[in-house]
């Protein structure tokens, strides 16, 4: 292989294809408290990758995008609505009206997954509410899943950390 | 008689050269093998014995030998020059003289020979340096392509071929590193024409013809090309043809890996293939995530 082949290779590879949607996918209930929905102005979702190695002990009590057991790469590559890759997707609570609305993103098929849904304060330092940690051995497949997320774990007080996790 | 101290002369300058370089000249007559050598003896003696005109007819009829070297041409000239001069033949002996210093340019005079004769040779000599040299001239009739395993003999004319002078042709097969060469050499009767053989071994026959480069030099002493045909880096061409005629004389079909457009069309498709493959390899798939949140109790 010459070494015009090879930098193309190694470009094709650096960049990557296109993200190709496929159907199916999971589909995921969170049971919220009247109580817990008033404080809470955010509802972040991460899934990561393992379910052995973050059991749901390590992953509560704390804000997850400070857990240094966590590392970077454990997170599932999710896709806003707009594309763009993140660790983490938000969806902002409808102060009116929160039942039954829908959080729709894309994430990377995979099995083997943890869900891990935070709720966020209203105040202006946000705050960790509760949070809610669910085994997902199957993942998101091609194949819909359908899956009732564990209840959120309500936090009192509040604990002082910033949980918002960055792209 | 003015030609007596003259001829006097000579005979002690030419004695006296003899004298002064006894393991030159006289070894050499009789040690001198192949054309003309024997009759170069029976010279020899005659001009020892004083019969010039004798001498005279001996030695122009060993020039009419052919394949006569350098060597012996020198010896010849000198005793020609010399008895021409005991003849009183002076512009006879300056053409004998003038040959003689083509071969040999450095040739002078042992500094023990008279001064009369020594100014007379060094008239001979600046005459010849303020003569017009002639050009040397070769005709060459390109060879024809040929069978192999047979020899290729190559003609040629060469005017004004100085002493000393001979030609040259040198051939190599196509792609060869080096050359090979074999001399012109003059046919008899024909003063002005040469040939060359190239031997048979030299261009064996095969089955896929080949081809033979070649060119034809005529070169002085020192190796200075004087004329030619061609040169090694631009050399003329002939081609000895297969032993499968049919194959050798029909231009063969290329190949078709030959053909570019095989290559374009391959290398694009392997191209398309890599870019595929590195796609469909990098590429992640996704799922729709949905996630509902209820909260009992609300509206």
């Amino acid at each position: 292989m010459n070494r015009r082949s090879l930098l193309v290779s190694v470009l094709l590879l650096a960049c990557g294809g296109p993200d190709q949607p496929v159907g199916g996918g999971l589909d995921f209930s969170l049971s919220l408290a009247p109580a817990a929905a008033e404080d809470t102005a955010l509802l972040q979702v991460a899934l990561l990758k393992g379910i052995a190695a973050h059991p749901c002990e390590t992953l509560v009590d704390q804000c997850l995008g400070a857990n240094p057991s966590v590392p970077r790469d454990h997170y599932v590559r999710l896709y806003d609505a707009t594309g763009v890759e993140r660790r983490a997707i938000r969806i902002p609570l409808g102060a009116e009206a929160p039942s039954g609305q829908e959080l729709v993103f894309r994430a990377e098929v995979g099995t083997d997954y943890r869900v891990v849904v935070e709720a966020i304060s209203t105040d202006a330092v946000p705050r960790l509410v509760g949070t809610s940690c669910t085994p997902l051995p199957e993942g998101v497949r091609q194949s819909g899943t359908r899956l009732p997320a564990n209840p959120l774990v309500i936090y009192s007080p509040y604990i002082a950390c910033d949980p918002r996790i960055d792209p | 008689m003015r030609l007596a101290p003259l001829v006097v002369s000579a005979a002690l300058l030419f004695g006296g050269v003899a004298h002064a370089f006894p393991g030159s000249w006289p070894p050499l007559l009789l040690t001198a093998a192949g054309p003309g050598s024997a009759q170069l003896q029976r010279a020899q003696r005659l001009v020892d014995a004083g019969e010039f005109e004798a001498a005279v007819t001996q030695l122009q009829a060993i020039l009419d030998e052919p394949d006569l070297t350098d060597a012996l041409l020198v010896e010849v000239y000198r005793l020609l020059g010399l008895s021409r001069l005991y003849l009183g033949d002076e512009e006879g002996a300056r053409a004998a003289y003038e040959k003689l210093l083509q071969a040999q340019p450095d040739f002078t005079l042992p500094a023990s020979s008279p001064p009369k004769i020594q100014q007379l040779y060094a008239r001979i000599r600046q005459d010849i340096r303020r003569r017009r040299v002639l050009p040397v001239t070769l005709r060459f009739e390109p060879l024809s392509d040929t069978r192999g395993d047979a020899a290729v003999v190559a003609q040629a004319r060469i005017d004004a071929l100085p002493l000393g002078a001979r030609g040259k042709l040198f051939h190599r097969r196509m792609g060869g590193q080096s050359y090979s060469s074999v001399d012109f050499s003059r046919v008899r009767d024909q003063p002005e024409h040469f040939s060359a053989t190239l031997p048979a071994y030299a261009i064996p026959s095969e089955e896929r013809a080949y081809d033979v480069e070649y060119y034809v030099e005529v070169v002085d002493a020192a190796q200075r090309r004087l004329a030619g045909s061609g040169d090694a880096y631009s050399p003329l061409t002939f081609r000895v043809l297969g032993s499968r005629a049919a194959v050798a004389d029909k231009p063969s079909e290329p190949a078709w890996y030959a053909n570019p457009w095989v290559w374009a069309v391959g290398g694009a498709v392997a191209t398309g293939a890599v870019v595929g493959t590195v796609l469909v390899a990098t590429s992640r798939q996704t799922g729709q995530v949905t996630v509902t949140i209820t909260v009992p109790g609300g509206p």
